[in-house]
């Protein structure tokens, strides 16, 4: 029942032979079956990629009420803040169409072992995961995963596959009943899905999608692309200026006695925005050897987080409860409401909720979230509509976006260099609108 | 020290040796536990020693001492040659000043 595809050459070149990873992999989970279809560049003129292209796919199979993952353009490339994947799928939550952000080093994992776009449908007999590696997609069993946190999955699966820099989406036990509080996790860390990405991917049956890129993305005026590169990271050096992790990112938040445990800040590929915190509460956070037993919590879900101190925990019992949300895959925000004062009875609280299809009641609301009923509300630095958008689109991390803002006339410049796509900024315009009517 | 862990070094190095945005042909490597929020650099000199770039201080390893964690180590690549003359790209492209040419 475990399907296996390969598809032709390891360089990608037609029919989109720049910045774009191979086709679209369509996976039938039910059969066990999976197939690639080109991806042409009619659909990349008209959609250009990232939400909108997935919107597209999932018109075409909707029947199916499938989860997209798709990339950007620029994802995995120099321009800064491009490393988003986007799932687009029917929340559990709301029963329409929403975007969830992928970041860290996943979007560009994924594009680089040679998958722009997969398409996923059906709900699988037994648990599966699925493996991309060097243009190879492997639907491989996962019942001894099932169960398992989301912490062990992740290192089980770059155990078994030689290899710390696969990036891991994964459910944990929350996620497997298929309640509305499920979390995808990527890696070890809650991230961008607030709209119950982890419940549907435990309703399909599929444990993990895992992936490491070892190819390259060949890009067409190789001399022009880095220049514009180059400079919009000293452009956004410039601007950003000091960061202060996630204190730059929620400037207004109370953060009460972060400095306790605040270790390092730390940005996701290709960003020059260190928006993300790292939180050591079972050592001394200011240690900075290596080989340290503990890991702590790393805050990229800022606003899972700020809602357990404004529960009335501390930076220490946040951290804690964090890290217990995220093993189990239990969407933060949606729990710290329900949790008691008391940090032992809240992380046992955790582990009721995610023992039981534990559904939620609406989006959990985040403070500055930008158009929450069409965006996970990843990032709570607010941004146009339209800005976000175009990020959506092209593969820029929202939160940069909304930071730095999306400048069309450098966006225009980039896809004509990197992938002789000719556009305007009133095409980029149209295109952002027409994801967000 | 400064670094932010964005591995656009990795990108830019590679870009320079090969027109393409890839992480697999660079000189420089991301050295990462990400679990344990341990990050930094690791550059291959000539001669095959490794040069790390770490939170408690640099340090020059010698070759063979198997770093790597990827699925293509950094004693598989092709050693820094300082981007013969010009600017180093991983440089030009840290945004957070951490790589310097001495």
């Amino acid at each position: 029942m475990y399907g296996h595809a390969r598809p032709s050459a390891f360089i990608w070149s037609d029919p989109v032979e720049y910045l774009y990873a191979g086709g679209v992999l369509i996976v039938d989970l039910e059969e066990g079956e999976i197939e690639q279809e080109e991806l042409s560049r009619d659909l990349i003129s008209s959609r250009l990629g990232g939400a909108a292209l997935n919107l597209a796919l999932f018109e075409d199979l909707k029947e199916r009420d499938p989860l997209v993952i798709g990339t950007g353009p620029l994802t995995a490339t120099m321009v800064p803040g491009g490393a988003l994947a986007v799932a687009t799928l029917r929340s559990p939550i709301t029963n329409s169409i929403m975007h969830v952000p992928l970041v860290s080093s996943l979007g560009v994992e994924l594009k680089l072992a040679g998958f722009s776009f997969i398409v996923l449908h059906g709900r699988s007999e037994g648990p599966v995961h699925l493996w991309l590696h060097d243009e190879i997609a492997d639907l491989l069993p996962a019942d001894e995963m099932w169960g398992e946190d989301t912490w062990t999955t992740t290192d089980r699966i770059r155990e078994e596959q030689g290899d710390e820099r696969i990036q891991v989406l994964s459910i944990g036990p929350a996620g497997e009943r298929g309640g509305s509080i499920g979390q995808a996790v990527v890696n070890f860390w809650s991230e961008g899905d607030k709209v119950g990405l982890g419940a549907r991917m435990g309703q399909m049956r599929l444990k993990a999608l895992a992936c490491r890129g070892m190819g390259q993305l060949e890009v067409a005026d190789p001399e022009r692309t880095l220049d514009l590169c180059i400079t919009e990271i000293r452009r956004a050096k410039e601007k950003l200026g000091p960061s202060k992790g996630i204190a730059s990112l929620m400037p207004e938040a109370d953060l009460k006695n972060i400095v306790a445990v605040h270790h390092r800040d730390s940005a996701c590929s290709g960003c020059p925005w260190p928006c993300r915190s790292f939180s050591k509460f079972n050592e001394p956070p200011t240690v900075l050897g290596e080989g340290l037993r503990e890991p702590g919590i790393l805050l990229a879900d800022a606003p899972g987080f700020v809602s357990l101190l404004d529960r009335g925990f501390d930076a220490v019992g946040a951290s804690r409860l964090m890290e217990a949300a995220t093993r189990l895959g239990i969407e933060p925000v949606s729990a710290s409401a329900q949790l008691p004062s008391d940090l032992s009875s809240a992380i046992g609280k955790l582990q009721e909720l995610a023992s039981a299809r534990t559904g939620v009641g609406g989006v959990p609301w985040v403070k500055g979230a930008t158009r929450p009923d069409l965006f996970s509300p990843f990032a709570p630095n607010g941004g146009e509509a339209k800005d976000i958008a175009l990020a959506y689109i092209l593969g820029i991390c929202p939160r940069y976006a909304a930071r730095m803002g999306m400048r069309p006339d450098f966006y225009v410049q980039i896809l004509e260099a990197g992938a002789e796509i000719e556009t305007s900024g009133e095409m980029l315009a149209s295109l952002a609108s027409s994801i967000i009517r | 020290m400064n670094c932010i862990g964005c591995g656009l070094c990795e990108l830019a190095c590679s870009f320079r040796r090969d027109h393409a945005f890839t992480a697999m042909r660079s000189s420089v490597m991301l050295r990462l536990d990400d679990k344990r929020h341990y990050f930094g650099v690791m550059i291959k000199l000539p001669g095959g020693d490794l040069l790390l770039g770490r939170p408690e201080g640099p340090e020059v390893q010698k070759a063979g001492a198997g770093e790597g964690g990827s699925a293509k180590p950094i004693l598989l690549r092709e050693a820094c040659d300082e981007c013969a003359g010009e600017v180093p790209y991983c440089v030009r492209a840290c945004p957070a000043e951490c790589l310097h040419l001495e």
